[in-house]
């Protein structure tokens, strides 16, 4: 069902090659959108699933680099697999560093685009379960009160009750109380697991 | 004894005879020449003594009574005058009243009923001198006189024209011949011996016959020649190659005529041509050569342009090669997947085809620019010259991010010329443009190819212009642009303005740098429209 749902955008400004690829895409199954320009795809009002792009790198108008710099900074987050009728290595450079999945050199292998594809809405989807993961992380670290926060992270740098209560000047007591609450309040059964969360809220372990 | 020296005799004599006989003081002979009248002799008394003098005057001029000789000219009839001094129908005449002329008799000269000229006698002491008698003896000396005259000058001409001939002839400036129908050659000079190489003795043994001269190639041209002197008398100048003694051809120019009253035998002027052949051979030849060389020029400069754009050209390629391969993947699958997509598999068949043609175009269009070809004049829209140029142009505008506007007026009348030549004009254009731009930053890199109906000569035209933001031209450089082997940039052949000039010119246009002001260069063209849409 997920499957279905993901799209899979491309942008070329060739009308018989922009087909080709849309009738590739879909052939295997995958829905596609398809656009003229980069300016079209950026008007488009873009459905909220699993995508991906291909983007043919060099055509009149605003580029493929210029639209891949354009998205990100619209925060826009979504995997590009840059096309291009011959690619020179610093131009690959610069669209890998911007955080291109996958860079093709036409003629190409059906399958290469085909595997890049599925590759770019695989990590896509990973991404936004990551997201949302993350959203909800953060609602539950919001719930806790700044002793709480403060314990938290001095739990997740591995001190012992004790030394934490001699660093905050209260009982070891008061201590395994608060740590009981974010244990709760973060929804988690272990240690480990309290860490891994301090971890993808980027919270430091160090003191 | 010449005919000159006749004539001098005769009209000494007759003068002589006319005053002694008539008791006149003066007397004049006047003839006729074409429409004026001359004085060919005065003669005078002096004493006893007779003096005459051959005179070269007009009459319009000379001091004679006007009148009176045109009233004899006019109605052929004498006049006389017994006592000029009393009241008679010439007394208003100047020299009459001036001369005191007292005897007058004035004579027509009549030959075959045919006024020759007028003798004019006059003696300005006694009146009624010209007694019947002696106007009687007049009259006849003077018919005798006028048969006499006739004859002489007849005679004089006949000599004086033969004599121009025998000159003309003599002169050898042309060859001459004189022929008959029979295929003879009965004489000629040595300027048409030299020609056809043979010798006088060849000639006076009668074996040069001027129908065994011509090449059998010639004949029919020849007898076209024989059927036109017949009917008309003469046969307009025409070329044609006699063979020569040692069996070589002499290329000529001929013509010929009857003589007068003859239906067999005339005369022929004949114009060496080998010299003319020669100049217009090497003439034609080194054209020849300058336009191969130019024409190689131009395919070496358009090969060594698409040489510069074949990144542009195989990408051109490897988009239909792509689309192709996409599509037939694509179909693979569907078909694969079950048969509720055949129309998919439909659309990407069509969509191939598509592919398929727009490589063939393009590969139509390079084989047609790298071919070493005449041109071919075929009545071409400039948008289709755009929309060509385009192919090779479209990547390598885009990889250099060069932005290209086009401003092609919709009502452009269409040119006569070479398709590629005027391809290859634009591409040098464009790319020269785009090379001029390399040190602009890339925002700012920007052609415009506009065309638009305009005149040329007063002619409708199609003028074109293509116009670049570079950093323009030095007027240095733009005094030498054209020149072949110059170029500002740091590679090229120096060729492609050169070449684009001179195709244009060729179509019957003009090429010219139109601004250096900026931003950047504008060329400019004109070609003259075909007139038909």
């Amino acid at each position: 069902m997920e499957e279905l749902e993901s799209i899979v955008f491309i942008i070329d400004d060739d009308p018989l090659y922009r087909a080709s690829t849309e009738r590739l895409v879909r052939s295997v199954g995958l829905r596609v959108q398809s656009f003229e320009s980069a300016r079209e795809f950026l008007s488009s009002r873009r459905p909220n699933v699993p995508s991906c792009l291909v983007l043919d790198v060099r055509m009149p108008g605003l580029s493929g680099l210029d639209l891949q710099l354009e998205l990100a900074k619209v925060g826009v987050q979504m995997p590009i697999i840059f096309v291009t009728g011959h690619g020179d290595i610093p131009m690959s450079v610069q669209a890998m560093k911007a955080g291109a999945v996958e860079f093709l050199v036409k003629p190409f292998r059906d399958q290469a685009l085909l595997d890049a594809i599925n590759q770019a809405i695989g990590r896509d989807r990973v991404a936004r379960r990551q997201r949302v993961r993350n959203v909800e992380l953060h609602r539950r670290y919001e719930s806790l009160g700044p002793r709480e926060r403060e314990v938290f992270q001095l739990v997740v740098s591995g001190m012992l009750n004790k030394q934490i209560a001699d660093k905050l000047g209260t009982t070891e007591r008061t201590i395994k109380f608060h740590r009981g609450q974010i244990m709760r309040k973060m929804e988690v059964k272990s240690l480990a697991e309290l860490v891994r969360i301090a971890d993808a809220l980027g919270i430091a372990g160090q003191v | 004894m010449s005919g000159e020296i006749v004539l001098e005799k005769l009209i000494d004599t007759l003068m002589r005879t006319a005053i002694e006989n008539a008791g006149a003081e003066r007397g004049l002979l006047i003839l006729r020449r074409g429409v004026k009248q001359w004085i060919e002799a005065e003669a005078t008394t002096s004493g006893d003594t007779i003096i005459v003098r051959s005179g070269e005057a007009s009459v319009a001029e000379a001091t004679v009574p006007q009148s009176i000789i045109h009233y004899v000219l006019r109605t052929e009839e004498s006049v006389i005058l017994d006592d000029a001094s009393v009241q008679n129908p010439f007394s208003t005449d100047d020299y009459i009243r001036q001369q005191h002329a007292r005897s007058v008799l004035c004579l027509p000269l009549i030959k075959q009923a045919r006024l020759i000229g007028v003798l004019y006698l006059e003696n300005n002491l006694a009146p009624h001198v010209f007694t019947p008698a002696r106007i009687a003896v007049l009259k006849l000396l003077a018919s005798q006189a006028a048969i006499s005259l006739e004859n002489t000058y007849l005679y004089r001409d006949l000599e004086e024209r033969e004599a121009k001939i025998r000159r003309l002839v003599d002169a050898n400036i042309v060859g001459i011949f004189i022929w008959n129908l029979d295929g003879k050659i009965i004489g000629a000079n040595e300027a048409f011996l030299h020609m056809v190489g043979y010798s006088r003795d060849d000639l006076a043994s009668g074996r040069v016959r001027w129908t065994d001269l011509t090449p059998a190639d010639w004949r029919d041209r020849d007898e076209r020649a024989i059927v036109e002197v017949k009917a008309t008398g003469t046969v307009q100048p025409y070329q044609k190659e006699y063979i020569r003694k040692d069996g070589s051809r002499v290329p000529v120019l001929l013509g010929a005529a009857f003589f007068e009253r003859s239906e067999n035998e005339g005369v022929a002027f004949v114009l060496d041509l080998s010299e003319q052949k020669r100049s217009e051979e090497a003439l034609r030849r080194s054209e020849e050569a300058w336009q191969k060389a130019q024409a190689e020029l131009a395919h070496v400069s358009r090969v060594a342009t698409m040489g510069e754009l074949t990144a542009s050209i195989a990408h051109e390629i490897n988009q239909p090669l792509g689309a192709i391969a996409n599509n037939a993947q694509a179909g693979l699958r569907f078909l694969a997947t079950g048969s509720e997509n055949l129309q998919d598999v439909k659309e990407a068949l069509s969509d191939i085809l598509k592919g398929a043609d727009r490589v063939n175009g393009i590969i139509v269009r390079m084989r047609a620019m790298a071919k070493k070809a005449p041109p071919e004049m075929a009545q071409l829209n400039f948008k289709d010259i755009v929309a060509d140029v385009l192919i090779y142009f479209q990547h390598e505008l885009t990889r250099r991010h060069v932005e290209i506007e086009l401003q092609l007026s919709k009502e452009l009348p269409p040119v006569l010329a070479d398709r590629v030549q005027l391809q290859q004009v634009l591409l040098n254009l464009v790319m020269n443009g785009v090379e001029a731009m390399n040190e602009v930053p890339e925002a700012s890199r920007k052609i415009w190819v506009r065309a638009q109906p305009s005149e040329h000569n007063g002619s409708p035209a199609v003028l074109i212009s293509v116009q670049d933001s570079g950093r323009g031209l030095k007027q240095a450089d733009a005094d030498r642009l054209f020149e072949a082997f110059y170029t500002t940039k740091s590679h090229g052949l120096g060729i492609g303005l050169a070449i684009s000039r001179s195709i244009v010119e060729a179509h019957g246009g003009r090429l010219w740098l139109a601004s250096t002001a900026g931003p950047g260069a504008t060329f400019q063209f004109v070609l003259p429209a075909t007139g038909q849409s």
